[in-house]
């Protein structure tokens, strides 16, 4: 599919270009046509400038420059503006010479064309040596002689180029250089045969400067030789110069008056004024040195005339130059000054501009680093909030904790407490028994000791429940006041206590025991303003019973040492009893202890004491 | 008074050689504004002509003038001429130059020529074999003393300058135009173009290099100074030109030839020029700003 559209589209483009171009072919043809026929009409024309300096051909010339604009062939538009230009110079217009020659110029650079470049550069170069401004002369040909690597090898250019140059140096009056470069040229002998005529004319011109008038008439020799049919007006006048100058200085002087009255006659329908004055000061100096005086005198005032005009015609053209030079230097100058002005415009505005963005800048800066500050700010103030909430909760925590912790102890307290003597219960020994028992090796033992009011029931019957329950409380008082700082009292029954005295010897419990009843005994009990005399009986064992060894657990201990209450109650009261060891030797068990406890007392295998010997006595 | 002056000289001239000599005597054309004859008589201090085998400055002022005339006198009776030699001051001259030589009113001229100057008058002159050859005359750019910036400007630095220059003075005119130096056209006399560098009209002039050790120029208290280590040599040569109209100009022209010949040959020519500071042997090595002219193919 897309093939076909293919084929269709070139079969399209194919018709509509063979359309276009059969169009086109009559007016491309005639284009052509006069698009070659343009430089060989130039060289017409150029031949005929070069031989005639004829006013009449500038229209012509103009013409032809507009054909080769109309049919863009830029190189013969070039040249034509050249030939226009030698003409207006030939004729003293140096201004519009020199802006043809620009015009040229500006062609030939657009076309890149070297050997164009090079003749328009010569054509301002004869220009120049006119107005005896040899610096920019020599500038030119510094620009040719760069353009001259680009010439093919052998151009006739070349020897142009040394034409122009040896007349520069000519000019300037350094003749030495201008036959340098002459002979240089004129023994390559390979340029084109007007070019070397105008060689050897040169040649003959620098050797009458240095006064060889026999070498120079030899060159004008050449000349004629190679000379002949040479159509060229100025040319034939520069050569009946030179001969007059050359017999002038042989000291042929008619000769030379009459080859210069010959020439001179040609040159006065044309503007070869420089010619004509060389030949009127030839004419005077031939006149003088035959002493024809008058004639001399004419002529040297026909000259002094000639040379005037000459020096005028210079003079303007500097003058012009110099003005264009001056105006173009202050408009320069004021470009410069404007350029300067704008430049420091340019940099107060950029100045501005940066001044400007450094505050927007230091703006965007000062407000991000306001931002970053809140923020840090509200970042510190939420954390030391934070911190605070938590701390305040933390403390709120702490405190509840605490709280709870004292209520607990609180309730524990109350919970191991007997209420009425504010002594431990029954429920603070169950659970931290474990803490009052001797650990480890049982070197020291503790006391188990169980207390009971002697006749308390019938201090409840004789003085009532309230006195029975103030007996309870000063009992415990009592009792509290005896003891160690670490024993512990603990309300067993009704009016039945059980004392654990921790770490201590059998002696000193006994002695402890001896004291409290001792102190009861003595205690002023009081109730309903009456005196109520109390007693107590103790019955107590250590645990362990037997050092090192665990032979009763704490509950049979506090069994046996009921047993021993039980011994003192029935002794009489008011005394205490202890078991307060086995035999060593014998092997006890618990069970047999608890069972066989009067026996073993009896058999004094339980070692017992009483504040009563009589007690353990009478078993 | 002038003119009287000239008689009396003349006179005296014609009375010491009738004197001494039974020949009239050879008359030597000297332009009027040129005359030396004091100075002249000053140097040869009573020695004749012949003698002078020291070309030294002994007086003040321009000294290559006299050297000429003593050369030239040399020259002559080396070649043969061995008549008396008279020296006749003249009136400057008329509108061409060199008419009394042309029409043979004049034989010789006391002082040298530039070729360049005559070179239309060739027909009518004999030119003399170089007194001066080409290449050899040297000249320094001149500038105020106190004008310390300028003693040391490099050839480089030459086309700031400007220069004062007489287009009349055909060869100078034609070696500052071969150097970057930017002209100031002046026609008038030597004594003013100095003034203009005194007075920083012009940076600068041509001026032969001053005969003092220093090279130091000093023109009524004024002082000058040659820019250092920068020379121009002058593109043409010197010659005598003897009249070819007047009935002794060949035999003189032979003559002096014949003597210039000697005088080259034994080198008094050469020391002459050099004693007498016209080749000035303290700037040899300094650099000639426009040498291409003399050595054309260099670089």
């Amino acid at each position: 599919m897309s093939k076909c559209f293919q084929t269709f589209f070139a079969l399209l483009f194919f018709f509509y270009g063979f359309e276009a171009l059969s169009k086109s072919t009559s007016t491309t043809k005639l284009q052509t046509k006069r698009f070659a026929e343009l430089p060989a009409k130039l060289e017409i024309y150029k031949k005929a400038v070069l031989a005639t300096y004829d006013l009449k051909l500038l229209p012509n010339l103009k013409s032809l420059e507009q054909e080769a604009q109309a049919v863009d062939n830029k190189s013969v538009q070039a040249e034509a503006l050249l030939l226009v230009a030698l003409l207006k110079h030939r004729y003293g217009d140096y201004r519009e010479s020199l802006t043809l020659n620009q015009a040229a110029l500006d062609i030939a650079m657009e076309l890149q064309d070297p050997g164009l470049l090079i003749k328009v550069y010569l054509s301002i170069v004869g220009l120049e040596v006119s107005l005896e401004r040899f610096k920019q002369a020599n500038e030119k040909m510094q620009k040719i002689d760069l353009l001259m690597a680009q010439l093919p090898a052998v151009s006739r250019l070349k020897a142009k180029i040394n034409l122009w140059k040896s007349r520069i140096y000519f000019h300037q009056g350094s003749y030495l250089q201008a036959l340098y470069v002459l002979d240089s040229e004129i023994n390559k002998s390979n340029a084109n045969k007007d070019v070397f005529v105008e060689l050897l004319i040169e040649k003959a011109k620098v050797k009458l400067r240095l006064g060889e008038h026999i070498e120079a008439q030899d060159f004008l020799d050449q000349i004629a030789h190679y000379n002949i049919g040479n159509q060229y007006q100025y040319t034939q006048l520069i050569i009946k110069v030179l001969q007059a100058k050359v017999y002038l200085q042989a000291g042929l002087f008619v000769k030379a008056i009459l080859t210069a009255q010959d020439a001179l006659k040609s040159t006065f329908h044309t503007r070869f004024l420089e010619q004509q004055a060389e030949l009127q000061h030839t004419l005077a100096s031939s006149f003088a040195q035959i002493q024809d005086y008058q004639w001399a005198h004419l002529y040297l005032k026909r000259f002094a005339f000639t040379q005037k005009a000459l020096d005028l015609q210079k003079r303007n053209n500097k003058l012009l130059q110099l003005e264009a030079k001056f105006d173009f230097e202050q408009q320069k100058q004021q470009l410069t000054l404007l350029e300067k002005e704008n430049a420091i415009k340019q940099q107060q505005i950029m100045q501005q501009k940066q001044a400007i963005e450094n505050t927007a800048l230091t703006q965007q800066r000062i407000i991000l680093i306001v931002v970053l500050l809140f923020t840090f700010l509200f970042f510190m103030y939420w954390r030391w909030q934070s911190k605070r909430t938590l701390n305040i909760l933390e403390q709120q925590v702490a405190e509840r904790t605490q709280e709870l912790a004292l209520r607990n102890k609180q309730l524990q307290t109350l919970s191991y407490t007997d209420s009425l003597t504010n002594s431990f219960n029954r429920h603070f020994l169950f659970t931290h028994i474990d803490e009052y028992l001797p650990q480890g090796n049982f070197s020291e033992s503790t006391i188990m000791c169980l207390i009971d009011i002697d006749h308390f029931k019938q201090i409840n019957d004789s003085y009532g429940h309230n006195a029975g329950d103030v007996v309870l409380k000063s009992f415990v008082k009592v009792l509290k006041s005896t003891i160690r700082q670490n024993d512990v009292v603990i309300r067993w029954g009704g009016e039945e206590f059980l004392l654990i005295m921790p770490n201590i010897s059998r002696k000193a419990a006994a002695e402890i025991l001896e004291r409290i009843r001792l102190n009861i005994e003595e205690y002023d009990f009081t109730a309903n303003n009456e005196r109520i005399s109390v007693t107590a009986s103790f019955g107590f064992t250590p645990i362990p019973l037997v050092h090192d060894k665990s032979i009763l657990d704490w509950e049979q201990t506090i069994e046996l040492a009921d047993f021993c209450l039980y011994l003192a109650k029935n002794g009489g009261r008011n005394a205490w009893v202890g078991a307060t060891g086995l035999v060593d030797h014998e092997p006890f068990d618990a069970k047999s202890i608890l069972r066989d406890t009067r026996a073993l007392i009896t058999q004094r295998k339980l070692k017992a004491i009483s504040n009563r010997e009589d007690i353990i006595k009478s078993l | 008074m002038v003119l009287s002056m000239r008689y009396i000289f003349l006179v005296l001239s014609l009375l010491f050689s009738s004197l001494g000599f039974a020949k009239p005597p050879m008359v030597i054309d000297i332009i009027q504004s040129e005359n030396f004859t004091h100075r002249y008589q000053n140097f040869l201090n009573g020695r004749s002509v012949q003698e002078v085998n020291d070309f030294h400055a002994t007086t003040k002022g321009s000294h290559i003038e006299i050297v000429e005339m003593i050369l030239l006198q040399q020259a002559l009776i080396l070649g043969g001429i061995d008549k008396p030699i008279v020296f006749n001051p003249k009136p400057s001259v008329n509108i061409l130059e060199y008419s009394d030589l042309i029409s043979g009113d004049s034989l010789i001229l006391a002082r040298s020529v530039w070729h360049e100057d005559i070179l239309d008058y060739r027909g009518s002159l004999y030119v003399s074999e170089p007194l001066v050859k080409f290449g050899e005359y040297e000249a320094g750019l001149y500038v105020a003393k106190r004008n310390l910036h300028l003693h040391n400007i490099q050839k480089n630095q030459l086309d700031n300058l400007t220069v004062v220059a007489n287009p009349r003075w055909k060869v100078d005119w034609r070696a500052l135009h071969n150097t970057e130096l930017s002209i100031v056209s002046f026609i008038g006399p030597w004594e003013t173009m100095l003034e203009m560098v005194e007075t920083n009209v012009v940076d600068t002039m041509l001026i032969n290099f001053s005969v003092s050790e220093t090279l130091e120029l000093n023109f009524e208290n004024r002082l000058y100074v040659p820019i250092n280590n920068l020379k121009v040599f002058l593109p043409d040569s010197r010659h005598f030109v003897v009249s070819k109209r007047h009935p002794e100009g060949k035999a003189v022209f032979e003559a002096l030839n014949k003597g210039l010949a000697i005088l080259r040959e034994n080198g008094t020519i050469e020391k002459a020029l050099k004693q007498s500071g016209f080749i000035n042997e303290k700037v040899t090595d300094w650099q000639t700003i426009n040498i291409q002219m003399l050595n054309p193919g260099q670089k």
